[in-house]
């Protein structure tokens, strides 16, 4: 039985960024190590920083997109609860790629939560979960019974995308914290910080880029400029697309301007040029979704577009990738304005 | 803690072997580091691992369990229920020939401590089972072929749990204190086995012998969940083999609000947290449900650190517009429920003037104010999955809608709500489109995304059709919000996923006819919504006119034959088998069929029968949406 999980995870978790931070990807090199780096739903994390101080952490279910912190601000928490001694003694993390059967909740978080060690007042052994919302039912249903028994000695973080996937009981001994996507400031602060520190050239459209193509999601802003910085070394908006193998948002632009404008055969020209690129129609139905959803165009017309969109991407979905398909959402967007 | 559970841990040997060893190194390394944590090493090492470590850690314990009652009085359930289960306690006791009693009740309404609370009170000891001991218990070796691990399997171990005890006086499930022989044990199982869930054959043959072999008496305690079908004891405990076994039941309802106003008010006093405001405990029994654990434990998150946070400073601060949140645990960048949803069926403009787009003479009708908030923003904030969102949507617009629309015409209001049901339509469409994909693989952000498009499209299309000027709208309008009625659908979303899947299937052999396949996939949605939308198209419709969207279908006579032959067997079956739960559920969505302009009033026939399924509107009913200052 593997009684020891938690050495070898805290060596993960705590890389020694100076040895050997060229091969590291900067998603780890600068992940937050204090609650205070990290960016975004400031009063959430505020209210994890009174448990860090204090302890008598509850049960914790935290949920949110990915890309917002979730891990990094448990990971924080414990590590500034139980200090880094502690940390390695008191701290057990399991996500997806651990096995998380019925038989690993008996067995090795029982274990876990047997274990004895000794801490401070107020301060408990910290069961850290992640993506919690992958484990099943009966596992979840197993896990209830332990966080019941072994609440006085160990407290319970779970990490999840899609708290409706928790079942009701654990929800009900846990307190939901929820986290929002960030907003494109946040993450452009991290990217500004990050392009100091690693001295990247950089454009302002190019980060732009990076921030367009993230939505929200810190980790891929932060993957996506390394990769553009690794692949051409200055980032500026071109780049950035052709990494990320995206079709140009601004193209896509001008392709809903030309169909606004009742040009059915300029857009269907973009069409044909993206397509020719190589393209896929998924690629290209999610550029069209989030630039009608960011457009500056009337309500009633977005909510049409919005809803042609949404039929296409169904279609497509089910397979029906063609481009006859797209050029049909290209003649629908027309047809709106035209009557 | 009951004391027979940490004496079973407490003395596993593996735990008194390997903790010197651990504990030394560790603290040769705290000592390198001069860390706060651990000064006396040594102490731990000496502290007798058989001591409770109940009396030293007392103030760690989270309010939910420091608060735990203890004695009747202090139970936050209705007394009559106390007052029943004790009688049925009785009963089984009395009997004490293998009767079976279920207890059933959302999560955090009282199941197991008012259990608790009067077996102490019976003298009764509670003998529980425990899943989780499986294999530390009686490793069983079974050796066949390469898997030679032990192993023990879970039906065998709860059948021991069952039998065993009624062969021998004392098993070794039980206390074998020699003091306790004479106490009487009723048995308890609090989580049915998962091969139960698999095969409910064995599980319901296993209690049959019981019935007939144990001199003990069994108690399940069942939560009922609403979204987890895996799981939900429904499947287990169908009418007809609780008839068999002859079940005892009660079930409890969610905690009421004034009980859990006062269990709170008293924890508050306990804790010194200071004045607690009436607003707040509003908020926080609208937010946790009747689910008492999760309202305190919401109580000490909000709590730690800020000790006077009740008082009226804070209150003062939420009218300024940053409510506190506790739907989300803490007051954060999202929305309440309430809140989220408010901000959809109570449009609010910048100001009055009309956007500045350039559109076609055409449409010049459609122009609409700039909104305050952003459509897909209020998506991301809300703590609702898209098909929830469109549920509560789709429960709640209608009335709304005719308060609002009260003083336009005719014309304008058909168009709005024509508009509207298209747009859940597709909403729906799409979102089930979703389903296709299991989350967490590759097409996880596909799904994702259609998720996001179905919830725009919902939201969108009522914030744009809920404009009507704005002369009548008095200030003081405010509605109550119903949960969505359709749990029912939410229930069946894991069939429809097979279905979708089967689907797929079909797709690929014939794309061409898949729209039509997919709206008959979705019937159920669509039949719900049909008898609205099929009243207004004949009224409004001229007869030329055709409309070149999906809806279309819709009114083919293919369509409205499916719909009507649905409705007749279901009504058919009502009358042959009243009171199978399936067709009472039936039942229920008939009512909403028929009654969808009325609002949806608690009625207490209604609550009875439902007892075994999930509505419950009790909690919903008394929230104004006005409170929540949009």
């Amino acid at each position: 039985m593997d009684f020891e999980p938690t050495s070898d995870l805290v060596k993960k978790d705590n890389p020694q960024p100076k040895e050997h931070s060229s091969h590291l990807p900067w998603v780890e090199k600068y992940r937050p190590i204090l609650l205070d780096d990290i960016v975004g739903n400031e009063e959430t994390i505020s209210r994890l920083k009174v448990f860090a101080e204090d302890g008598n952490l509850p049960n914790l279910i935290i949920c949110g997109p990915p890309g917002t912190g979730k891990t990094t601000s448990i990971l924080c928490l414990a590590r500034q609860l139980l200090g880094a001694q502690s940390y390695k003694e008191a701290v057990l993390e399991m996500n997806a790629s651990n096995d998380r059967g019925i038989e690993v909740v008996r067995n090795k978080i029982k274990m876990f939560a047997q274990k004895k060690v000794t801490l401070e007042k107020g301060k408990h052994k910290i069961i850290i979960l992640d993506e919690a919302d992958s484990m099943t039912d009966g596992a979840q249903q197993a896990l209830r019974r332990i966080m019941e028994i072994y609440s006085n000695t160990t407290r319970f973080c779970l990490a999840c995308n899609n708290s409706e996937k928790i079942i009701e009981p654990i929800q009900s001994r846990c307190a939901i914290l929820r986290y929002s996507k960030l907003t494109d400031k946040q993450i452009l602060k991290r990217l500004l910080e990050v392009a100091e520190a690693e001295k990247l050239s950089y454009t302002d459209d190019g980060l732009e880029a990076i921030i367009f193509t993230a939505q929200g999601d810190m980790r891929q802003a932060i993957n996506n400029l390394q990769s553009t910085h690794n692949g051409f070394g200055h980032i500026n908006s071109e780049n950035v697309f052709k990494v990320c193998d995206e079709p140009h948002p601004l193209l896509i632009k001008q392709m809903i301007d030309n169909c606004l404008e009742e040009k059915l055969e300029d857009a269907i020209k973009i069409l044909a040029h993206l397509w020719k690129l190589g393209y896929s129609a998924d690629d290209i139905i999610n550029v069209i979704f989030r630039v009608c959803k960011n457009a500056q165009m009337a309500e009633y017309l977005k909510l049409e577009y919005i809803k042609q969109v949404g039929l296409t991407h169904a279609r497509i979905s089910q397979g029906l990738n063609s481009l006859l398909q797209l050029n049909a959402l290209l003649a629908q967007f027309t047809k709106i304005i035209v009557k | 803690m009951k004391s027979w559970v940490s004496s079973a841990f407490s003395d596993s040997a593996f735990a008194n072997t390997t903790k010197p060893t651990r504990t030394t190194r560790a603290s040769s390394q705290k000592q390198t580091l001069s860390n706060l944590t651990n000064k006396e090493p040594k102490a731990k090492i000496s502290e007798p691992f058989n001591s409770p470590a109940k009396k030293q850690k007392e103030n760690t314990l989270s309010l939910s369990l420091k608060y735990e009652p203890t004695t009747r009085a202090d139970l936050s359930v209705h007394k009559n229920k106390i007052d029943q289960l004790s009688n049925l306690l009785d009963q089984i006791i009395s009997k004490e020939r293998g009767s079976i009693l279920l207890i059933e009740g959302p999560s955090g309404c009282g199941k197991y401590i008012t259990l608790k609370v009067l077996c102490k009170e019976k003298g009764v000891e509670l003998v529980e089972w425990d899943p989780s001991n499986v294999n530390l218990k009686s490793f069983d070796l079974q050796i066949d072929g390469e898997y030679n691990e032990p192993y023990e399997s879970q039906i065998k171990n709860f059948s021991q749990y069952l039998f065993k005890s009624s062969r021998y006086e004392s098993n070794q499930l039980f206390n074998n204190d020699k003091s306790t022989q004479n106490v009487k044990k009723v048995m308890l199982v609090k989580e049915i086995p998962n091969f139960a869930f698999r095969d409910p054959k064995i599980f319901v043959n296993l209690l049959n012998d019981f019935k007939r072999f144990s001199k003990f008496s069994l108690i399940f305690s069942l939560t009922q969940t609403t979204y987890s079908s895996d799981i939900n004891p429904q499947k287990i405990f169908p009418t007809d083999i609780r008839k068999d076994l002859k079940c005892l039941e009660i079930s409890f309802n969610s905690i009421a609000n004034t009980f859990m106003n006062k269990k709170i008010e008293k924890i508050a006093k306990m804790e010194h947290f200071g004045f607690v405001d009436k607003k707040f405990l509003e908020n926080l029994c609208s937010t946790s449900n009747g689910d008492l654990r999760h309202a305190i434990n919401l109580v000490e998150l909000t709590s730690t650190g800020h000790k006077v946070q009740f008082t009226q400073k804070k209150i003062s601060k939420t009218k300024t517009g940053e409510a506190i949140n506790f739907d989300s645990g803490s007051k954060d960048a999202n929305y309440s429920i309430f809140r989220g949803l408010g901000k959809i069926l109570h449009r609010k403009n910048v100001d009055n003037n009309f956007e500045e787009f350039k559109m076609p003479k055409h449409l010049v009708q459609y122009k609409r104010p700039v909104l305050s908030a952003d459509p897909e923003d209020i998506y991301d904030k809300l703590p609702l999955s898209s098909d929830l969102i469109l549920s509560y949507l789709h429960q709640n617009y209608i009335d709304i809608f005719n308060i609002k629309s009260s003083s336009s015409n005719f014309d304008c209001q058909f168009e709005a709500l024509d508009s509207i049901n298209d747009s859940f339509i597709m909403s729906d469409i799409i979102n089930k489109t979703s389903c296709l994909f299991e989350s967490g693989t590759n097409t996880g952000t596909q799904e994702a995304r259609l998720k996001e498009i179905s919830a725009s499209i919902s939201i969108r299309s009522v914030l744009f059709n809920f404009y009507f000027s704005t002369e009548n709208e008095s200030k003081s309008l405010w509605m109550p919000l119903f949960k969505p009625f359709n749990s029912k659908l939410i229930e069946a979303k894991l069939k429809r996923k097979k279905m979708a899947r089967d689907f797929l299937n079909l797709a690929i052999e014939n794309n061409s006819n898949m729209i039509k396949y997919l709206i008959e996939m979705n019937k159920e949605f669509f039949i719900e919504l049909i008898p609205f939308v099929q009243l207004r198209s004949t009224m409004r419709r001229p007869p030329g006119q055709q409309r070149d969207n999906l809806v279309q279908m819709m009114f083919k006579p293919e369509f409205t034959q499916l719909f009507s032959k649905c409705t007749k067997t279901r009504s058919n079956q009502q009358q042959t088998t009243e009171n199978d739960y399936e067709n009472q559920q039936d039942e229920q969505d008939e009512n909403v069929l028929l009654n969808e302009n009325k609002p949806y009033k608690k009625e207490s026939n209604v609550s009875n029968s439902a007892n075994k399924g999930n509505y419950e509107y009790e909690d919903a009913s008394g929230l104004k949406i006005e409170d929540f200052n949009f």
